[in-house]
């Protein structure tokens, strides 16, 4: 479905070497990495923020490499989140449907639609700066959604929250992968890419030096990288039976 | 704490002074002219004249350049060129030159003899001695006010949200309309403000390209050579009250820009 090829961009002393990977429909990827590790920057190439040095991008076949941002199949949504601070939550889940010029009753059924989905319609008149994190984090992807993007683009969705709302915002993730949406999760955390992902990508220093499934990457024990991001920690995969 | 009584004391009799030195001509002005003088002053078809037209062609000239000096400052605040500090000190020279030498630079432009005077003459219209002159000399001094207080305001507007609103499916324009232009309107609202209320104070440049029709500070001037300080007087006082009303909106807008500021971070 989306097929990186031979990315590079250099941006000053840092450079994202080489990156080449693919992304199945439906697939929930995670990249992992440290700071400074090139994540963010992977993502807002796929997003068309930054223009590669040299590789090509393709959706579908089809090369989106030089598309302009609002063509591209990908819906970002940023670590700070960019809700817009002067709109209320209709307004800013409105955003995109207007930008697509659609009739005003197909964008209220849309925004009441997606405020459902997310659990946020009591707060659709709310101004966005009076909205607690995970409820601006439940906005966020409300209105990416509702411009019906191929794949989500996720930038550290789930750093800046509490342990509480950080399974709430997880969970939901999870909910929409399963319901077929494909997803790019960027993070720090090895936690987060156990529990969320169905491939996992490793960089380190502006190289993608794993990509695969998530079960053979975290088996994997050969890995230095893996040993740094778990603190040495160890992972057992569990089944639960029965909550008694 | 003494040490800290006793400098701000000292602090506050050197800041009174200074405040004193601003009041003091203000005040005496408004003293030395008495109520009848005002109402004989705002009865003066000439003054009252005068001041309509220095409202007026201000407020248009502040408009209509505007338009271009919006986007120059939102240019400005989005990128980085070689040469871009020259550009801006540009901007602000008119501002640190001595007026009237802004008015012999501008004539230099709109005389006459000169490719855009013979232009404007091709149309019929003269700038020398008309109200596009005057809004001509008011703009060259008043609108980097605009084109700063705009910049610094779209500087304060994050990148990252025209990005959101671009990756929502908003084209470039769309974006500046609903993104950063509501976002730093307050900082261009100021501007505007500044950039009226310098134009309605503007002599030096006016008086160089057009002496008539009389803006107000120019008939001060006049009723000041002609009559002395006795006539003109009035005249100024009620011209200056006229330029406080602006003055007192612009700290109100300013202040509540500021305080929305503060809430946002709050």
């Amino acid at each position: 479905m989306i097929r990186l090829q031979n990315i590079t961009k250099r941006l000053g002393a840092f450079s994202l070497t080489d990156i080449t990977m693919n992304i199945r429909q439906g697939d929930y990827v995670v990249l992992l990495g440290d700071s400074g590790s090139g994540k963010t920057v992977l993502l807002e190439i796929l997003a068309g923020l930054i223009r590669p040095d040299q590789g090509e991008i393709f959706y579908q076949d089809r090369p989106i490499t030089h598309d302009p941002i609002r063509n591209r199949p990908f819906g970002i949504v940023f670590q700070d989140l960019a809700l817009f601070p002067h709109m209320t939550v209709h307004e800013n889940l409105a955003y995109p449907l207007k930008s697509k010029g659609l009739p005003k009753d197909e964008i209220q059924a849309e925004v009441l639609s997606q405020a459902g989905k997310f659990e946020i319609t009591h707060l659709l008149e709310r101004p966005i700066l009076g909205l607690s994190g995970g409820e601006r984090q439940r906005a966020a992807l409300a209105r990416t959604l509702a411009n019906n993007p191929a794949c989500l683009l996720l930038d550290e969705p789930l750093t800046a929250l509490d342990v509480r709302i950080r399974k709430e915002i997880g969970s939901l993730l999870q909910w929409l992968n399963r319901n077929g949406q494909t997803i790019i999760h960027v993070t720090h955390d090895y936690l987060e890419a156990v529990t969320q992902a169905s491939q996992i990508g490793l960089l380190e220093n502006g190289r993608l030096i794993r990509y695969g499934p998530a079960g053979e990457i975290l088996a994997d024990p050969s890995n230095p990288l893996k040993a740094h991001l778990t603190d040495i920690r160890n992972f057992l995969e569990v089944t639960l039976e029965s909550d008694r | 704490m003494a040490i800290k009584s006793t400098t701000y004391r000292v602090f506050a009799i050197l800041g009174g002074l200074v405040l004193l030195f601003i009041l003091a001509p203000l005040a005496g002005i408004f003293l030395k002219t008495s109520p009848t003088q005002y109402f004989e002053t705002i009865g003066d078809h000439e003054v009252t004249r005068s001041i309509g037209l220095t409202l007026m062609v201000s407020f248009f000239t502040t408009l209509v350049f505007s338009i271009g000096s919006v986007p120059l400052a939102y240019m400005l605040a989005r990128n980085s060129f070689r040469g871009k500090n020259l550009v801006q000190s540009l901007i602000d020279l008119p501002i640190v030159i001595p007026h009237s030498a802004a008015g012999i630079a501008l004539l230099g432009v709109v005389s006459r003899d000169t490719i855009l005077g013979k232009a404007a003459e091709s149309v019929g219209l003269d700038f020398v001695g008309h109200p596009l002159g005057i809004g001509l000399a008011m703009a060259f001094v008043s609108v980097p006010f605009l084109i700063q207080s705009a910049r610094n305001g779209f500087e304060q507007v994050p990148v990252r949200l025209e990005k959101a609103a671009m990756n929502l499916g908003a084209s470039g324009w769309r974006a500046f309309r609903t993104i950063s232009l509501p976002l730093a309107r307050k900082s261009i609202l100021t501007g505007l403000i500044m950039m009226f209320s310098r134009g309605l104070s503007e002599f030096g440049a006016v008086v160089i390209i057009a002496y008539y029709p009389m803006v107000t500070p120019v008939l001060i001037w006049d009723r000041f050579n002609a009559f002395g300080l006795k006539y003109a007087r009035p005249v100024a006082a009620l011209f200056i009250l006229v330029c406080l009303v602006f003055f007192v909106l612009l700290r109100i807008i300013a202040n509540k820009g500021a305080d929305d500021q503060a809430a946002k971070h709050n």
